[in-house]
């Protein structure tokens, strides 16, 4: 499967997941489409000689998220999101070098609370899975599967009328899970290495809120 | 819905905990791959990072450029990091190695997958190192020559595992391991790189190198 097969398939995936919900939840739904960037710690730390560290470069991120209407102050949130960047391996005192691209598709489920007015968070659980250009290096014998993940956002929507009718806001995400592929363990790894991945992302809303009745806190 | 949050809360907590900071494996048991010259001269060659892929030429006779793909392509599965590439290439004067026969050109057969016979001899010739710049001044050349008594299978599979220890010279082994199971001892018995090879060039491409490619 070439890289742009990848993509296609990660696209597709995240479309579908982000459509599901709407079809069960019917009127009850809102959706909130966020573009952003995103920046992701290192996923794999070696030491040959020198230190190595192989690591995403900052990655553009979309998402799109269903949100229940509120109950006793609570909503239900599904989320799905993608983002792709090209891999680096650093060398302690030595070069960077390009690995390849590397898409990302994480599916999760959690709750969102309203903290303060304009401002909401959310705690959620899912899955990520990796889809790299080549199965080549630490891909090599394939991605590992899909990952366990936490994730946490914090969402802030501005009062002011323009935002407040278009639905627009701004969100901080952060997720972690656990990374380890068959080909690190072959080679000796034992434990997969937590992955942080945080994005500062732009949001709006659907239906706009000034067309509908509030969906979200 | 409060203790809902604050479980969850303890769940990601759990989960950071769980994934601490994992130990990189050992890369203990290597053999030596750098050249030294009485007294104190050491050659360490490898292809940095800038130069890759490297430009393999096999001369198009027989089953030579699958032989030396293959060997190419064994060589950067090796690798975790994209440390080392290859490519062939159609023009031998663009060329960073270039392979040959020497004799004849046996046919392309099945392996034979019996004991290992000693059917054929390759070696590799490398440039001479320009003193001033400590870079070598040309393409490696490998050539692969069979020898007569053999059957053609056996032929093939020797042709095979040598093409796989000369194009390990090609990315800078310079010695020979010791070792009997290793591709790169002096009389290659078996058909893949073992864990040692791959340990061994591993620690090779993240070792500074004291002579530098060709231009």
């Amino acid at each position: 499967m070439t890289s742009t097969q990848r993509l296609r398939l990660a696209c597709t995936t995240t479309l579908l997941l982000s459509a599901r919900p709407a079809v069960q939840l019917s009127a009850q739904v809102a959706f909130q489409f966020a573009v952003g960037a995103r920046y992701t710690s290192t996923m794999v730390h070696d030491s040959i000689v020198t230190g190595v560290d192989v690591q995403p470069t900052l990655a553009p991120a979309v998402s799109v998220t269903a949100t229940t209407s509120i109950q006793h102050g609570w909503a239900v949130e599904g989320i799905a999101d993608l983002s792709w960047s090209t891999l680096e391996r650093h060398d302690q005192g030595g070069p960077t070098v390009g690995l390849g691209s590397l898409a990302t598709v994480a599916a999760a489920i959690g709750v969102r609370r309203a903290l303060a007015p304009s401002l909401s968070a959310r705690l959620a659980i899912g899955g990520l899975k990796y889809f790299p250009g080549e199965e080549t290096g630490v891909f090599q014998g394939g991605a590992g599967g899909v990952f366990p993940l936490g994730a946490a956002a914090l969402s802030y929507a501005p009062a002011f009328a323009f935002a407040a009718h278009w639905g627009l806001g701004v969100e901080v995400r952060y997720d972690l899970h656990g990374f380890i592929t068959p080909a690190l363990r072959s080679q000796g790894f034992t434990t997969a290495r937590p992955v942080h991945r945080l994005a500062l992302a732009l949001r709006t809303e659907w239906p706009h809120p000034a067309r509908s009745s509030p969906p979200t806190p | 819905m409060n203790r809902s949050l604050g479980a969850t809360a303890v769940l990601v907590l759990a989960a950071t905990l769980a994934c601490q900071e994992p130990i990189p494996p050992s890369r203990g048991g290597t053999y030596n791959f750098a050249d030294t010259i009485p007294p104190d001269t050491i050659r360490a060659f490898h292809w940095p990072s800038d130069r890759l892929p490297v430009r393999f030429y096999a001369v198009p006779q027989g089953n030579l450029p699958l032989l030396v793909q293959r060997a190419v392509d064994i060589w950067a599965a090796s690798f975790l990091y994209g440390e080392f590439t290859g490519v062939l290439v159609n023009d031998s004067t663009r060329a960073d190695i270039i392979v040959a026969w020497t004799g004849t050109v046996p046919p392309d057969v099945p392996p034979d997958t019996g004991a290992a016979v000693f059917a054929c001899q390759e070696f590799i010739n490398l440039p001479a190192v320009d003193s001033a710049t400590d870079r070598f001044t040309g393409p490696f050349h490998i050539y692969i020559t069979v020898l007569g008594g053999s059957t053609p299978g056996q032929v093939e599979a020797c042709v095979r595992r040598t093409m796989i220890h000369e194009v390990g010279h090609g990315l800078g082994l310079l010695l020979h391991s010791p070792a009997a199971d290793d591709i790169m001892n002096i009389t290659p018995t078996v058909n893949l790189p073992s864990e040692q090879d791959r340990r061994t060039v591993e620690v090779l491409y993240h070792t500074p190198a004291t002579i530098l490619p060709p231009p």
